[in-house]
């Protein structure tokens, strides 16, 4: 509480500030990620570095603001059809790309084409769209073959950044945008260099250099921060936050994050099979020893199967800790003695959280066997089709980028979606919950959807396909001479902004 | 002797083929679809099939390993998987970083291991001795990890002496080189200690100090050179680890060499780059344990190669 207390007055100081000193242009930020990006090329883009830095060099039509507030970015207006079949899209005008190519609806349509068909995330984000028609220079209207409500939140994905099409068609091979930072060097391992875009079209940027370093040891981000090497890092490690608190050049930002982390259940398999085994388990581990215990106290129990921030949130919970509930639950269930099983994880910090669960499930007469697996090994073998599938129960997260529930539960709870298709990896299947989301899914109407997400939640809720367990925050470390800088709950640090104070 | 070098690289033919088969089948044999990993866990199937298309994964293993075998022989190691570029390009981007550290640890081993090791002996069981091998225990047996990160809280957050990460100039390298050295510091310090102790019990060494030489001319001339040969061994074989690439310190380092390219490699499935650079690894140690035989017959020329 302290603690809470401590950044809500840090950020209205902040505020004061901000509102008072004038940006100071020039300087180099230097932004330490715990990797490179594995391409900078969108149409295999699949991680946050890569999204990190590909956002600061092209943009897309919208973007989620850290409330998850759509907001315009290459896009100026837009309208859609009563059906929810079209959208039309009004672009920002007088926007060229770095090598002087204007953006138009021409472009606009040639990258979101492109995306749909050859991007890896296409079929994820962009398969309702069937055609796109340009209606005049400045305007496009986007068809769907069914209704698709997430529509603008998917645009709004920092990979589906618009390129200059003349510089895809010369082959150049870095990402030539719109976006307020131009491409200069990417040495691999070593540093990704970016400077600031001269024509931008709007305010900004301040920072004549933007710097991107991988620094995948916690430690070694920690120390650089202190040492003044660098500006800024993502994920501070929770043993460390307090060594940086210490210091009077640097502190610590706290954002919760999209992300839960839970313990699927394989709702086909064994006594998993049984509700009320399965929410027996629910009651039988103390999420917030695992929040404390594991994760520093640096997350929040989960009360709904993804996390505040993200559009169709519904408090559903939490569990309480109720072991003698649980105990009582599995006695209903036909399990007086409890049960044997395998749990299993990757390595990392849900080593000491499966230990936790294991200590934990014992009090109630479940002996969990630990099966720890090597991250490639250990999708491989979540990933299964059901009759092959020899999953218990085991621990993974999921991150919510769209900043929209179809994203979570569309993917993670509908009945079609089970692995390998989709990524429903406990097999869950509720047709009640299918028809909600399948029509949360079609509808146009935010009102009307976040209804339907409560009452899909609601039933996911009572299934328990999951134990719910937290909602991980991101710690950024920053140095205090650092303004304007945006710490988003989707795991990148915005650098628009940003600027170097004396 | 040329006819000595020559066989050796010959028979080195047969262990590279080895060693690439070897890798190219536990790779393969390894749980975990590169597809899949590439893709991501919210990946649809389409999409992990269309990686899996790319990568040429959905093609018999014995057809995999003809097309990879072919491009071998043309010198050609292919594309990484996950960032499209050169295999070659990836490794050769990082062997210069490797390279370096390499060379600076191994002078500071070959340096400060042979000195303690020589003080150690001709010292034996005095305090010097004691304290030196002490020493030489806690630079095997310190984790890279602590080491590297307590030199960095010392020297540079708290002094400002050396940059924490990166590489560049030669204050980056200062302390990674001591990081990585320590261990073959203290082990080439063991290992001298005890041959040349080996050596000053032998009956010649005896007879030179019968016939009067000086203290300094037995140990310099008369035992050092003998004592050599295992170290020279020990070295070389640390020499080979070194240029492999060292993952820990690289990795709390943050130094861009090829140890850290092949840990992340293994971790992505990616395997051209882990082919690549095992291939390479293996070349370098058939090279130094070349070099290292050759050295002996310096060393001691009553080793020949006829």
């Amino acid at each position: 509480m302290k603690r809470l207390l401590c950044f809500v007055l840090v950020g209205l100081l902040a505020l004061s500030f901000a509102a008072v000193a004038e940006p100071r242009e020039g300087g180099r930020l230097t932004i330490a990620m715990e990797y490179d990006p594995s391409t900078l090329d969108p149409l295999g883009m699949t991680d946050t570095p890569a999204a990190n830095v590909f956002m600061h060099v092209a943009e897309s039509l919208f973007r989620l603001d850290p409330d998850g507030e759509l907001e315009y970015v290459l896009a100026e207006d837009f309208e859609a059809s009563d059906d929810g079949l079209e959208y039309t899209i009004s672009l920002r005008q007088g926007v060229d790309f770095h090598d002087g190519t204007p953006f138009n609806a021409e472009a606009a349509k040639w990258n979101l084409i492109r995306f749909r068909d050859e991007a890896s995330f296409g079929p994820t984000l962009l398969e309702a769209v069937s055609d796109i028609e340009v209606v005049d220079e400045y305007t496009i209207r986007i068809h769907l073959s069914d209704p698709f409500g997430p529509l603008l939140s998917h645009l709004a994905h920092s990979f589906t950044g618009f390129l200059s099409p003349t510089a895809v068609d010369d082959g150049v091979d870095y990402p030539v945008g719109t976006g307020p930072f131009e491409y200069v060097r990417w040495i691999p391992d070593t540093e990704l260099v970016l400077e600031r875009n001269p024509n931008y079209w709007g305010e900004g940027p301040y920072l004549d250099e933007l710097v991107f370093l991988p620094i995948s040891e916690g430690g070694t981000r920690v120390m650089m921060l202190l040492a003044g090497e660098i500006d800024a890092t993502t994920v501070v490690p929770a043993d460390d936050v307090s060594i940086v608190e210490a210091e009077p050049n640097a502190e610590v930002v706290i954002v919760p994050s999209l992300t839960i982390q839970y313990v699927g259940m394989n709702c086909q398999r064994g006594p998993f099979a049984d509700p009320l085994v399965r929410r027996a388990l629910n009651y039988a581990i103390d999420k917030q020893e695992i929040v404390d215990y594991v994760e520093g106290g640096f997350a929040t129990v989960a009360a709904a199967p993804f996390s505040p921030g993200v559009f169709g949130y519904h408090e559903a919970g939490p569990y309480p800790y109720d072991p003698q509930k649980a105990m009582d639950l599995l006695a209903d269930a036909g399990y007086p003695d409890g049960f044997r099983t395998t749990l299993r994880y990757n390595p990392g910090w849900r080593e000491l959280g499966a230990e936790v669960i294991q200590a934990q499930l014992m009090e109630v007469g479940i002996q969990v066997e630990l099966i720890s697996m090597e991250w490639g090994s250990y999708l491989d073998f979540t990933n299964r089709p059901v009759e092959d599938s020899e999953v218990d129960i085991y621990m993974l997260g999921w991150s919510t980028p769209t900043g929209d529930a179809d994203y979570t539960m569309y993917s993670l709870f509908h009945g079609a979606q089970w692995a390998p298709d989709g990524s429903n990896r406990s097999f869950y299947k509720n047709v009640s919950v299918d028809v909600l989301l399948d029509a949360a899914r079609r509808n146009p109407d935010p009102a009307e959807r976040e209804q339907l997400y409560a009452t899909a939640i609601e039933l996911v809720w009572d299934d328990a396909p999951w134990v719910f367990l937290h909602n991980p925050d991101h710690t950024y470390g920053v140095r205090d001479n650092v303004r304007g800088l945006v710490y988003h709950p989707n795991f990148t640090l915005q650098a628009h902004m940003a600027w170097l104070d004396d | 002797m040329l006819s000595y070098i020559i066989r050796r690289v010959l028979l080195a033919i047969p262990v590279l083929i080895g060693v690439v088969t070897l890798v190219f089948l536990s790779l393969r044999l390894m749980p975990g679809d590169p597809a899949l990993i590439m893709a991501g866990e919210a990946a649809p199937q389409e999409v992990v099939d269309r990686i899996r298309e790319r990568l040429g994964l959905d093609q018999p293993l014995i057809v995999q390993y003809g097309i990879y075998m072919g491009s071998l022989l043309r010198g050609d190691l292919g594309e990484s998987a996950r960032t499209r570029r050169p295999v070659s390009r990836e490794i050769g981007t990082r062997l210069p970083a490797t390279m370096e550290l390499a060379a600076a640890s191994m002078a500071i081993a070959v340096v400060f291991g042979l000195l303690a090791g020589l003080i150690s002996a001709t010292r034996q069981y005095s305090l010097v001795d004691y304290g030196t091998m002490v020493g030489a225990l806690i630079g095997i047996s310190i984790p890279v990890f602590w080491f590297g990160l307590m030199a960095m809280w010392i020297f540079s957050v708290q002094l400002g002496w050396f940059p924490v990460g990166g590489r560049g100039t030669f204050r980056h390298l200062v302390l990674p080189a001591i990081t990585l050295g320590a261990m073959s510091t203290g082990m080439i310090a063991r290992m001298t200690r005890s041959s040349m102790l080996e050596v000053l019990r032998q009956d010649y060494v005896r007879t030179a100090h019968a016939k009067g030489l000086g203290e300094r001319a037995v140990h310099m001339k008369h035992a050092l050179r003998n004592a050599l040969i295992p170290v020279m061994t020990l070295a070389g074989l640390q020499f080979g680890t070194l240029l492999g690439g060292s993952v820990l310190t690289e990795t709390v380092f943050t130094w861009p060499g090829v140890g850290r390219l092949m840990v992340n490699s293994i971790m992505n499935r990616d395997y051209p780059v882990v082919q690549g650079a095992v291939l390479l690894i293996a070349v370098i140690f058939t090279a130094v344990n070349l070099l290292v035989d050759i050295a002996y017959s310096v060393v001691d020329p009553r080793i020949r190669y006829d």
